[in-house]
């Protein structure tokens, strides 16, 4: 996977646009985790929100630049 | 001696750990967002010097705008912030695409635009209004800087959106990692001090010691209060999903309020005017309604909890099958009640206080299922807040911000000013920002204190004590106590201006790049045209048309009254909301400029009320109207009392007041005789009952010589012209 | 409910150490693995340039034109040089009528006894005819370098490549030594990435790379041949009298530099036109590639 693509001519980094899928993927599984109330079983819910963002992006990211 | 030491020694403990519990909720808080904010700037600083952007001052004014409290907040600021900026460098875009060889069309254009992100920035509340501001001010600092170089205007684009974003970021995470604070929470603190505090309010007027000053207090902080939660809940809105869940029931709870408070001091008023003589109604009712104190007295005590919600709701309940026996036996035992006019000032007594009754029960329901969980399957879709704003201000605001650009621009290319760029570009920062708070002159003075102050700090710690420091450590560490001034200024809400504005302006002048820049000439040149942008811009704000002028308390009034009107012709589905919500902001928006002409206020303050009284009726006999159906002759009368009363209400005098008065009488006149048709069905006359009540709750506001009403109305109404005939 | 805490608090504090394990993981495949955005193509530029002046009155190459090695690029006036050669033949002839002149005077007094011709005399002669000789061999130089001059009169190719900014066109004075076009030599295409210092020791000589081109989906294959052994201290310009300059303002964070890698294009398909100064990405492969490739 190349390491950069190129947005209307301007060459922006892959990892961007990891970024903003993730960020997507990160507001479904939210909702999805919300709705399960899975947040009332965790001590510090935004600690483990930010840390399954984190969990997401890096996944995306290592897949990205494999 | 001895033993109160031994028992000092003894309490020492818990005193201390109750004295920690008491900083925390108050000091601790404010002192936790000040590390918070100072740590995130840091934190944006670092990052952007790391990734080599070349402006880190961005990522740092970036990170204390969007700082709040609440990560809910910071996050709903933040998407207005990016949205407001890409806004803001599109508009930049064009007009350099357009006229960058034309500096006269050019400033033209960017004054424009200012002005109407000015405008739309005083006509939206909270965060949209904040989106209209960095939509101005990102157009005049991209489009100022790039104008000289079309060619790198998209670098300077990409990067300052890096910037902005890399700010919010650190804003989000920092705030919500560290100590958060859910705007869950602060909602639910919300909702349980306003049930407390409508309890009080309440049962201290039904007890009757409170004067007309601290029950009118009292509705100006119920006023902010729906307010606030109305703005937390949009907020939280992005911040938890277990919030979403329960947004529904938010509404619903504001809406129950508002309707509940304004039936309860309707039925205040008709009770004060009823025992201000004796009447045998008057009696009667303080007799039922001293009863009801009791009722709430559990909840007034300990308001907290969901579970005293749900016993009073039950004894509400139960109270309202009390009322109605004791409403039967108070008919049977005084004859005085039957006469015309005692009876129907006490059926609408009786009235109001069943639907205040009503309103109270769902009130208090809904509060006491909040916490419960599970979503709400019928969402009636009028439970919206409208809000109301008056064009012509806003417009009015966007036309000062223009001409103070258009200043500036003017003074700029006379004289081929070189810092005309930053003069310019701060005074379209603080315009746009002193469009859209509520004391144009509070935030003029502070604003301008703000920067003077940032500015000095910047001077002297950039020449005296930068040149010393070397490494990011050393840096961090002299930069944290003058950051942490600025966001400690910044939680005083009295003082937020002045914190912002030295905030920015310390980051602004500092500008910390890596490696350093040191130049002395042009920082204090750009300091002071920056300051001078900011003077001239906050003079045209003041001087023009000043906000707090005889002319804005006049439209004020001319739109508190303009919501009576309101109440008169719009479509009824969805009305009663946006009546209360639209009379709710005006006295919010009242609240925050009380400290200025105290007596002018007041009276603004008792127009609302009494709008609110009238026009809530008006609405009620509309609705009603509608249920019921009524020959011509009946309904032509109600409607035709309905047009003079908005009549009234857009030009006032003493003849549209008695042409009112009279034209509401002939229209009861009218339905106490249909009620006494035999063809009636008890649905229909239950109906007519409450017009009526309706009716003569209008026309009691009408007679009521205490009123703003009959203040500004001129001569008082002799009784004795317009009397009920009774048939 | 303590059990149910400590587990609420075992949950969250897995996700976290995943969190940053993984976060690390992708931190150091971006941050610390050998490949930059910043790598440019470059090639041998040989600036043409006229060996002797005179005005150009012809040029049959077309800007960006291939060339092959001892093509025809310009042609100065040859007339001057033509003349000069006709000049230069004739002096030729004039010194080599002299040489036979004196040769044959120094032969002629050779012979003759001591009584006609003084001992000086005949060294004298024989001298002179020497001299003759000199300046035969010199005309004949003189002759040649006037051919050679002529010869250089026509500009051609030294290697095969592509002409580039073609400056020249017939009527144009020529300078000798002044550059009037560059050509691009073929076949010495080469790219330098400009890596970070910090991630120069996970590169070593011989490593397989690939180059992606911007605006080019297609990797290019190459390995690293040779690292720059220097670069200029940009806070430490020589100042005036060859002292130095040393910049007294304090990075706050420092960064990396970059020193370039030069690398050698292995193979290069027939579709990819290269063009010296093209900006490339240069991503070296993971070590369990590198090794495969080396065995195989």
């Amino acid at each position: 996977m190349p390491r950069e693509f190129s947005l209307l001519d301007a060459l922006m980094p892959t990892l961007f646009l990891v970024f903003l899928a993730s960020v997507v993927l990160q507001t479904v599984l939210d909702r999805i985790m919300g709705r399960c109330g899975v947040y009332r079983h965790v001590w510090h819910p935004p600690l483990f929100r930010v840390s399954i963002f984190f969990c997401i992006f890096s996944v995306l990211g290592l897949i990205a630049l494999r | 001696m001895s033993a109160s030491a031994v028992s000092a020694a003894g309490s020492w403990l818990p005193t201390l750990k109750q004295e920690a519990a008491v900083w925390g909720k108050t000091e601790g808080w404010r002192w936790i967002f000040v590390l918070k904010s100072a740590l995130a700037a840091l934190l944006a600083l670092w990052l952007s010097m790391r990734f080599q952007l070349d402006q880190p001052r961005l990522a740092m004014i970036t990170v204390f705008i969007v700082m709040r409290p609440q990560t809910g907040m910071i996050l709903t600021k933040s998407l207005y912030r990016i949205g407001g900026t890409v806004a803001g460098i599109t508009a930049s875009f064009l007009l350099v695409s357009l006229f960058a060889q034309e500096p006269v069309l050019f400033l033209l254009g960017l004054a424009l635009w200012v002005g109407l992100c000015t405008g739309g920035a005083a006509f939206y509340r909270d965060f949209k209004s904040y989106g209209c501001v960095l939509a101005g001010y990102s157009a005049a600092l991209a489009g100022l800087q790039a104008a000289p170089q079309p060619s790198a205007f998209f670098s300077l684009a990409t990067t300052r959106l890096s910037e902005v974003t890399l700010g919010i970021l650190c804003a989000g995470v920092v705030s919500d990692l560290i100590f958060p604070r859910r705007l869950s929470d602060q909602i639910t603190t919300n909702v349980q001090n306003r049930y407390g505090e409508f309890m009080a309010f309440v049962h201290s007027s039904l007890s009757g010691t409170a004067t007309p000053a601290e029950l009118s207090a009292m509705q100006m902080r119920m006023a902010d209060n729906v307010i606030a939660l109305e703005s937390i809940r949009t907020a939280a809105f992005l911040e938890d999903p277990e919030v979403r869940s329960r947004d529904v029931k938010l509404r619903r709870l504001n809406s129950e309020f508002m309707a509940a408070s304004t039936t309860f001091y309707s039925f205040h008023q008709l009770l004060k005017r009823l025992t201000k003589n004796a009447t045998p109604a008057g009696e009667v009712l303080t007799e039922i309604y001293d009863s009801l104190g009791p009722v709430l007295e559990t909840t007034a005590a300990s308001p907290r909890s969901s579970n005293t919600a749900r016993v009073a709701a039950r004894h509400i309940a139960a109270f309202r099958v009390v009322l109605a026996r004791k409403v039967k036996q108070a008919k049977a035992e005084v004859p005085a009640l039957s006469a015309p006019q005692n009876k129907v000032d006490f059926d609408t007594a009786i009235e109001l206080l069943q639907r205040f009754l009503h309103e109270l029960h769902g009130y208090t329901t809904t509060y006491a299922t909040l916490s419960a969980r599970g979503q709400e399957a019928n969402s009636p879709d009028d439970i919206t807040f409208a809000t109301y704003t008056d064009p012509v201000v806003a417009s009015l605001a966007g036309v000062k911000a223009f001409v103070a650009i258009l200043l500036i621009g003017t003074f700029w290319i006379a004289t081929a000013w070189p810092y005309g760029a930053s003069a310019l570009s701060f005074a379209a920062v603080t315009s746009a920002l002193f469009g859209s708070v509520p004391d144009q002159y509070r935030g003029v003075r502070h604003m301008t204190i703000g920067h003077g102050s940032g500015y000095v700090v910047a001077v002297l710690f950039a020449y005296l004590v930068m040149p010393s420091l070397d490494g990011f450590m050393l840096l961090a560490a002299a930069l944290l106590p003058l950051l942490m001034i600025g966001s400690y200024i910044i939680t005083c809400p009295r003082w937020i201006a002045i914190g912002t504005g030295y905030v920015v302006f310390f980051c602004a002048m500092l500008a910390p790049t890596n490696p350093m820049v040191f130049n002395p000439i042009g920082v204090v040149n750009d300091g002071t045209a920056a300051l001078l942008g900011t003077a001239i811009a906050g003079l045209v704000f003041m001087t023009l048309v000043p906000a707090t002028g005889a002319w804005f308390k006049r439209r004020m009034a001319d739109q508190i009254r303009g919501q009576v009107v309101m109440a008169c012709f719009d479509p009824l589905p969805g009305l009663l909301n946006r009546f209360e919500g639209g009379t709710y902001e005006l006295l919010h928006k009242l609240g925050t400029t009380k400290h200025l002409a105290d007596d002018q206020n007041q009276r603004l303050v008792a127009w609302i009320l009494t709008v609110r009284e009238i026009g809530r009726a008006v609405i009620h006999v509309r609705e009603d109207a509608r249920r019921v159906p009524m020959p011509y002759p009946v309904s032509g009368l109600v409607q035709r009392s309905i047009r003079s009363t908005a009549r009234l209400f857009r030009r006032l005098s003493a003849r549209h007041r008695r042409e009112t008065l009279a034209r509401v009488t002939l229209a009861m006149n009218a339905i106490r005789h249909e009620m006494g048709l035999a063809s009636r069905t008890p649905h229909d006359k239950e109906i007519l009952r409450r017009l009526l009540a309706s009716l003569h709750l209008i026309r009691t506001a009408l007679l009521d010589d205490e009123t703003a009403l009959a203040a500004a109305g001129g001569l008082p109404i002799q009784t004795a012209e317009v009397t009920v005939h009774a048939t | 409910m303590n059990i149910r805490k400590v587990v609420h608090v075992v949950i969250t504090i897995v996700i976290v150490a995943v969190a940053v394990l993984l976060g690390r993981a992708l931190w150091n495949r971006y941050l610390n693995s050998p490949w930059t955005r910043d790598g440019r193509v470059k090639a041998d530029v040989i600036n043409i340039a006229a060996d002797v002046p005179g005005i150009v009155v012809q040029v049959p190459v077309k800007d960006n034109q291939m060339v092959h090695r001892g093509d025809l690029l310009f042609v100065v006036d040859p007339a001057r040089y033509r003349l000069a050669l006709d000049q230069a033949r004739a002096r030729l002839a004039a010194s080599k009528a002299m040489m036979t002149m004196r040769q044959q005077q120094a032969e002629r007094r050779a012979k003759l006894d001591g009584i006609a011709v003084s001992a000086e005399n005949r060294e004298d002669t024989l001298s002179q005819a020497d001299a003759a000789a000199a300046a035969y061999q010199e005309a004949r130089v003189a002759v040649e370098t006037a051919a050679l001059n002529l010869h250089r009169t026509e500009v051609r190719a030294p290697v095969d490549g592509y002409v580039t900014n073609l400056n020249v066109h017939p009527g144009d004075f020529a300078t000798s030594g002044g550059a009037k076009l560059a050509l691009i030599d073929k076949n010495s295409f080469w790219v330098y990435g400009y890596f970070e210092e910090t991630k120069l020791h996970l590169l070593h000589e011989g490593d397989q790379v690939d180059i992606r081109l911007m605006g080019n989906a297609q990797p290019l294959q190459g390995h690293v041949e040779s690292f720059s052994r220097g670069i200029t201290d940009r806070d430490n310009p020589t100042g005036k009298e060859l002292l130095s300059d040393v910049n007294p303002v304090f990075n706050w964070v420092r960064l990396a530099q970059r020193i370039p890698v030069r690398i050698r294009i292995d193979h290069l398909p027939d579709n990819v036109h290269l063009v010296a100064g093209m900006t490339c990405t240069v991503v070296a492969r993971p070590p369990e590639q590198q090794s495969g490739k080396r065995q195989s």
